[in-house]
């Protein structure tokens, strides 16, 4: 076993049965049992001459004590369903054709040698320009082409032999194949020459015969020429036009055999490569396959099994991942919050409306001291009615995107949070904003805020520690609140006075459950992270240089539409 | 009234013909009974003027006592494509004198005279194609089996069919750079080496064609 990667492997990955040659770019070939490795962040993707795949960094270790045997082992388990598939697919091809082939007439037009000659080289519709090309009736044609489109591709694929050796492979838009297949197929003389400019993509020159094929899933063009100046002949034209009749159904059946084993290559590498562990049972219950991801599960992690039977009296078995105990904790404690909001926002807003609009009333019809009391009583309730409101949409399920006023938005945050950092010093600032003018851009107002809300709690609390170990005073607090607009993104920066980030938190701060605080549920920061995630962003955390504490930052993309 | 002298390659047929008879009447009967299938009259000499085609046209319903002798050159098939192997450089140099003025004129951007010039090559290009194809179908028709396209041959056919298939695109697009490119260099390049090649390659068939003697 041998790897090749750009850069050495850990110590704690390095075993003594592998051999690891650093070099900076992947090998062109691989030979059996090398890989090519390259690591990014927590992933590893292993590459081998035919396929690659990916593996979670922590579990490459038991990948690399696995590796030979469980490639072999899937090799050969992935073997034999393939091979019971195919043998289940050509059944069902040949079944369908069966019947359709007229092999007693080809036999009589080409003669018996010609014809068992025809059937044994020609296995695969690519052949079929070589396999023409050696006919005796078109032995002295120099190239023979052949133009395969399938039904729904953009592009058509062709393969053109000449001399009666090399074939080679070309490709052209269907555009142009349809309109060379309109062409062919309109002409009555079914004798063509090189004057149509359409023909740029046909490899043939001078005079040449050629015919259409249509199909239930393909068209196809043949194309058969001498290269010369001599126009075929009557009988050629003859002859050409009966073996291709001839030939008809073998190139529809090796077409739709060809495209049954390419769905069957794509359905395999799927089933290999997909990061879901899943395995095939026969009837019997006995082990036909296991995938990548199944051999390299992480064993810690607790899975759910769902079974499919399938038609051929196979069982697909697939392991999920069951969902994190933290974010179903997330959840509920979200929705359970969200319905109390909803029950308080409900109860209190109609007593609230009910006295600003008549504080409002009393302020109009005094004067004086006693209208200004009123009117602090109507402002600071209409006040109420918007903080509830806002805390509301602070625990909704919410996933569109709406909208929002950057100074706005971040202000009523910050009034959410008041409880929890009473006492401490605020400054919010915003940077880079070319106009006075509110911000607008397009976000998921509800996760925003959540991030922004928890960063803030985390920020007060990490001071309030500071404050109850009698380290600083509550009123030297700082939380500052830095909004950047740069060229395509939005910076938001919470930075804190408090005791900063030790080491050990870098390592371990996204990790659930791990906390800092005694109080503290260990969840914050992951959620924080995976609600930033689904918007586009990522969190960052890193020391104050300039003075103690935190900073734990976020970039938002702009959406072009902003 | 002396009777007229007719001959056949210079030489006296056997047969009298009367001098009512028409010249018409004696070509069909040259061809019906002297000559073989695959000879045809390529001359007529009378009273010693070789006739032009329009003259032939002239003289064949005339009656032969106005005449004192009349020649009928007797010629093959085989010996006729070999005599047009010899016309076939002509044709070159009439091409490659054409794209001279052809380049020329699209270098001064005489519009209207290079597209007359472009529509001359291309005919004369494939009157060539057309002689050659021709000699070469007599030639196959002749040697049979024993036929065998000089390798010389085959590939100038593909290169000058390649360079007229790119010429297409190139007027089409009116790309006059490719255009000159594919005139003056490849096309003229490759109808000098029929000249070189091709041609004398093909002449030397005529050795393989004198002693082949055909199976049917």
């Amino acid at each position: 076993m041998r790897f090749f990667c750009a850069t050495k492997l850990d110590e704690n990955l390095q075993k003594s049965h592998i051999n690891v040659v650093v070099t900076e770019s992947k090998p062109l070939k691989l030979a059996p049992g090398e890989y090519w490795l390259e690591f990014n962040q927590d992933i590893v993707l292993v590459s081998t001459e035919q396929n690659s795949f990916l593996i979670k960094s922590s579990n490459f270790s038991k990948w690399l004590d696995l590796n030979e045997p469980a490639l072999i082992h899937s090799s050969n388990s992935a073997n034999r369903l393939q091979k019971t598939i195919k043998r289940f697919v050509t059944t069902i091809v040949d079944a369908k054709l069966v019947g359709s082939v007229k092999n007693d007439a080809l036999i009589t037009f080409l003669g018996r040698d010609d014809a068992r000659e025809l059937e044994r080289s020609w296995r695969s519709p690519h052949m079929l320009p070589r396999v023409v090309l050696n006919l005796k009736d078109f032995h002295d044609y120099e190239t023979c082409q052949l133009f395969v489109h399938e039904r729904g591709r953009a592009i058509a694929e062709s393969w053109t032999c000449t001399n009666k050796k090399d074939i080679s492979f070309s490709k052209t838009s269907t555009n142009n194949f349809n309109k060379i297949f309109s062409y062919i197929k309109k002409s009555k003389s079914k004798l063509f020459d090189q004057s149509q400019s359409m023909l740029s993509d046909v490899y043939v020159v001078g005079n040449f015969l050629a015919k259409e094929f249509s199909f239930q899933n393909h068209s196809a063009l043949i194309f058969l020429s001498r290269n010369g100046f001599l126009p075929p002949g009557e009988d050629e034209l003859k002859s050409f036009n009966s073996l291709a009749t001839m030939i008809s159904p073998f190139l529809d059946r090796l077409l739709t055999q060809e495209q049954a084993g390419e769905k069957l290559n794509q359905l395999m590498l799927l089933m290999e490569t997909i990061p879901i562990p899943l395995q095939v049972l026969d009837n019997n219950e006995v082990l036909i396959f296991e995938n990548i991801a199944f051999k390299t599960r992480d064993e810690s992690i607790e899975y759910s099994t769902r079974n499919i039977e399938l038609d051929s009296g196979y069982k697909l078995t697939l392991h999920e991942e069951k969902v994190h105990s933290f974010d179903i904790d997330h959840h509920r404690r979200v929705s359970l919050l969200g319905e109390l909001l909803n029950t308080l926002q409900h109860e209190l807003n109609n007593p609230l409306f009910g006295l600003n609009l008549g504080s409002l009333d009393m302020s109009s019809e005094n004067k004086g001291e006693v209208a200004d009391t009123f009117h602090d009583i109507s402002h600071n309730s209409a006040r109420c009615q918007t903080i509830i409101k806002n805390f509301s949409n602070l625990y909704s399920h919410s996933k569109s995107d709406s909208t929002i006023e950057i100074k706005d938005f971040v202000s009523e945050i910050f009034i959410l949070t008041k409880s929890e950092i009473r006492g401490i010093k605020t400054s919010i600032s915003f940077n880079g904003f070319n106009s006075i003018e509110n911000f607008r851009f397009k976000t998921n107002p509800t996760t925003l805020s959540q991030v922004i809300f928890n960063l803030i709690i985390n920020a007060g609390q990490a001071i309030k520690g500071q404050v109850q170990q009698d380290k600083m005073k509550l009123s030297d607090g700082l939380i500052r609140m830095d909004v950047t607009k740069l060229e395509n993104s939005i910076l938001f920066e919470i930075t804190d006075n408090g005791p900063g980030l030790k080491d050990e938190f870098f390592k371990n701060a996204f990790k659930p459950f791990y906390t800092t605080k005694s109080q503290g549920t260990g969840l914050g920061l992951t959620i924080s992270r995976g609600l930033l995630e689904s918007i586009g962003s990522n969190l960052i955390t890193k020391n104050n240089s300039e003075e103690a504490g935190a900073i734990f930052s976020f970039e938002l993309p702009i959406p072009s539409n902003s | 009234m002396n009777n007229v002298v007719i001959t056949i390659n210079n030489k006296k047929v056997v047969d009298e013909f009367n001098n009512n008879a028409t010249v018409s009447d004696v070509v069909q009967n040259i061809l019906s009974q002297e000559a073989y299938t695959d000879q045809i009259i390529s001359q007529i000499i009378v009273d010693g003027k070789e006739l032009s085609t329009q003259e032939e046209d002239d003289v064949l319903p005339l009656r032969l006592g106005q005449f004192e002798n009349i020649n009928f050159t007797l010629k093959s098939n085989l010996t006729l494509a070999f005599e047009a192997l010899h016309s076939c450089n002509g044709y070159i140099d009439n091409i490659i004198s054409q794209i001279s003025a052809l380049t020329a004129s699209y270098q001064a951007c005489q519009t209207d005279e290079s597209n007359i010039l472009f529509a001359e090559v291309i005919e004369i290009t494939d009157l060539y194609i057309q002689l050659v194809s021709r000699i070469q179908r007599t030639l196959k028709a002749h040697l049979q089996e024993g036929w065998e396209k000089p390798h010389s041959v085959q590939q100038l056919e593909i290169h000058l069919l390649s360079i007229l298939k790119a010429i297409i695109p190139a007027k089409e697009k009116n790309d006059l750079i490719m255009l000159c490119d594919l005139l003056e260099y490849e096309l003229v390049d490759n109808l000098k080496q029929w000249k070189i090649k091709a041609l004398p390659d093909l002449r030397a068939l005529r050795t393989a064609c004198d002693s082949f003697v055909p199976q049917n």
